[in-house]
C-alpha cells in the first residue's frame, strides 16, 4: 500500500499524467506467492496489455515477473524486491530497480563496524536467499576493512527461537554482532538479544531492515542498535521533510522506506516518459532516458547503475527513542557490483 | 563448547521443548477427547496472541488481559462449536480438515482487517522482566523460566485429569 501511495503521489504531483498522456491503472494482488508470479505477471501483460509493469515486493515473485518481462519485453520497474539476480545475472534492458539489492545496505556496514574498533564479529541471519545475499555484502565489506568473521550463524526462515544461538554468541565473545532480520522476527530478535543480557555487552549491528517498522514492538531493547540503509524516516534534509509532510497530508499516515521507493518509482517513470514526450513505443529512447535520469529522492539524489540498480548513499543510523537517527553516511554513492549482468 | 555452555544449551532445549508441548497439548486434547482434527489450531493460538496484545494495551495490565482474553476465547470457542464443529463430529476426518483449513484463511483475513499487518509485541510484566546472570556475559530471562514452570504445571494437570478420567 505504501508503495502504491508513493507511486501515485509522485505522478499526481506532476499533473496526474505521464509525458502528456493519461494513465490507466491495472492492479493484481500477487499474494507474495512465488508460484503464481509468472501467471499474475502474464495476466497484466497479455490480458490487460500494460505498457509498464510496476512490481514487486517479494523477491521470489519478482523472479516470476522477471521471466515475463524478459520474454515479453514489457517495461518493468521494481519498487522493492532486492533479489540480486534481477540486476545481475538476469538483468535486462527493460527492467529497472528503484530500491536496493539485498547486499547493498550491508555492503556499507562492514567498514562502519571496523571503524568503531570491532575487529571480530559474529554474523547471524535466516538461512534463505535474502539472508545469504545480505551476508555477501557484509562479508565483502567487513573482511576488506580488516575485520574477521568469527562465525556465521543461521536458522531456517522464518523461525524465531533464537535462544540457542544467543547462547552460542555469548560463548564466542565477539566484539560485535551483525545480522539481517526483518518484520516480526526482527522485533523478537532484538528483544531476546536484550533479555539474554547481551545488549550492553556486545553491540548489535544490522542491515537497516532490522529496525524498520518494528521499533514500537521492540521497545527500549532496540536502543543503541546501529544499522545501515538507503533511507531513514528521520533524515534531516529539506527534500525529505517536504516529502513527509506532503505524504502525511495526502494519506493520513506516516511514510516509510517503502513509500519512498514507490515515490521514486513514480518519479523515474514520469521523468523518463517526459524525456521522450510520452512516446512509450520508442523503447530504445525510453530506456536510454530512464538510465540517465537523476532522481531527486527524499533519500537523497541517486542515479541508475549500468545494471539498472540505484547508485545511492547508504546512511549510518542509531536507534534512539524508537527512531532511526541518522548519525552519518556509511557509504557515498554505493553501487551494487552487478556481477554477471551483461550490460554492466 | 565447554561444560557450562553445554548445560545452558540443555536448559534452552528443555525450555523450548516445554513451550512446544504447551502448544501441542491443545491440539492433542481436541483430537483425543473430541475426535476433531483442528488444523486451525494455530489460528486460535494467533487469536490468543492478538487478544493479549490488544487487551493489554487497553487495560494497561497483562493480568487483566489474560483474564479478559480467556473469557473472550471461551465465548468464541463455544460460538464456533455451536455454529460449525457440532455438525462435524460424526463426519469424516477429511471433512474436518477441509473445514478447519478454510477457517485458517478466514481468521487470517479477519485479523488483517481488524488489527492490520503491523508488527506488535507485549511487554514482559515487570515482575518477570529480570534476567539471571549465568556466565560473565550471558543471562537467562526469568520470564522463560516461569513459562517453563507453567508448562510443567500444565503437563502435570493433563496427566492427573486424564488418569482420573480413565478410572471413572
Amino acid at each position: 500500500v505504501a508503495i502504491e501511495n508513493g507511486v501515485r503521489m509522485a505522478i499526481n504531483e506532476r499533473g496526474g499524467k505521464l509525458g502528456g498522456r493519461d494513465i490507466e491503472w491495472f492492479k493484481v494482488d500477487d499474494e507474495s506467492e512465488p508460484s503464481k508470479g509468472v501467471e499474475n505477471a502474464n495476466r497484466l501483460v497479455q490480458r490487460d496489455k500494460v505498457d509498464v509493469l510496476i512490481g514487486t515486493v517479494h523477491s521470489g515473485v519478482q523472479m516470476g515477473i522477471q521471466r515475463v518481462a524478459r520474454e515479453s519485453g514489457v517495461l518493468n520497474l521494481i519498487p522493492n524486491a532486492g533479489v540480486h539476480a534481477a540486476t545481475r545475472a538476469l538483468c535486462a534492458p527493460n527492467v529497472f530497480r528503484t530500491s536496493f539489492t539485498n547486499s547493498q545496505p550491508t555492503l556499507a556496514l562492514g567498514k562502519a563496524m571496523v571503524d568503531k574498533g570491532h575487529k571480530k564479529a559474529v554474523w547471524i541471519t535466516w538461512k534463505y536467499a535474502a539472508g545469504d545475499e545480505a551476508f555477501e555484502g557484509f562479508k565483502d565489506s567487513y573482511t576488506k576493512a580488516g575485520g574477521t568473521i568469527v562465525k556465521e550463524l543461521g536458522l531456517p526462515f522464518p523461525n524465531v527461537e533464537f535462544q540457542a544461538l544467543l547462547t552460542e554468541i555469548a560463548s564466542l565473545k565477539p566484539d560485535a554482532v551483525a545480522c539481517f532480520f526483518a518484520g516480526g522476527g526482527a522485533a523478537k530478535f532484538i528483544r531476546d538479544y536484550a533479555a539474554a543480557g547481551l545488549k550492553d555487552k556486545i553491540p548489535l549491528y544490522g542491515s537497516g531492515f532490522l529496525t524498520e517498522g518494528v521499533l514500537d514492538a521492540a521497545g527500549p531493547a532496540a536502543d543503541g542498535i546501529i544499522t545501515t540503509m538507503h533511507y531513514s524516516d528521520s533524515l534531516d534534509t529539506p527534500r525529505n521533510r517536504q516529502f513527509r509532510t506532503a505524504y502525511a497530508t495526502s494519506f493520513k499516515m506516516q511514510p516509510d522506506v517503502y513509500a519512498v521507493q514507490g515515490y521514486d518509482t513514480g518519479l523515474l517513470l514520469s521523468q523518463g516518459l517526459a524525456a521522450v514526450k510520452g512516446d512509450i513505443g520508442n523503447k530504445q529512447a525510453l530506456y536510454k532516458a530512464l538510465e540517465t535520469q537523476t532522481i531527486d529522492s527524499p533519500r537523497g539524489k541517486w542515479t541508475m547503475s549500468k545494471s539498472h540498480n540505484p547508485v545511492q548513499d547508504i546512511y549510518l543510523r542509531r536507534v534512539e527513542n524508537k527512531e532511526n537517527k541518522v548519525i552519518g553516511v556509511a557509504a557515498k554513492a554505493l553501487a551494487d557490483s552487478g556481477a554477471g549482468c551483461k550490460m554492466a | 563448547m565447554d561444560f557450562a555452555n553445554f548445560l545452558i544449551q540443555l536448559l534452552n532445549s528443555v525450555q523450548y521443548g516445554l513451550l512446544l508441548f504447551m502448544l501441542a497439548a491443545g491440539l492433542t486434547l481436541i483430537f483425543g477427547i473430541m475426535g476433531v482434527v483442528n488444523l486451525a489450531h494455530g489460528s486460535f493460538y494467533m487469536l490468543g496472541a492478538y487478544l493479549a496484545w490488544f487487551l493489554a494495551a487497553r487495560f494497561g495490565s497483562l493480568t487483566l488481559a489474560i483474564l479478559g482474553g480467556a473469557v473472550i476465547a471461551v465465548a468464541f470457542g463455544l460460538l464456533l462449536e455451536q455454529l460449525l464443529f457440532r455438525h462435524f463430529y460424526q463426519r469424516d476426518h477429511l471433512d474436518q480438515v477441509l473445514l478447519t483449513f478454510g477457517l485458517i484463511y478466514v481468521f487470517e483475513e479477519l485479523r488483517s482487517i481488524l488489527w492490520g499487518d503491523e508488527v506488535h509485541g507485549v511487554d514482559v510484566p515487570q515482575a518477570l522482566a529480570a534476567s539471571i546472570p549465568l556466565t560473565d556475559n550471558l543471562s537467562y530471562p526469568v520470564y522463560r523460566l516461569v513459562m517453563s514452570g507453567v508448562c510443567i504445571a500444565l503437563a502435570l494437570g493433563c496427566t492427573c485429569s486424564s488418569r482420573r478420567r480413565a478410572w471413572a
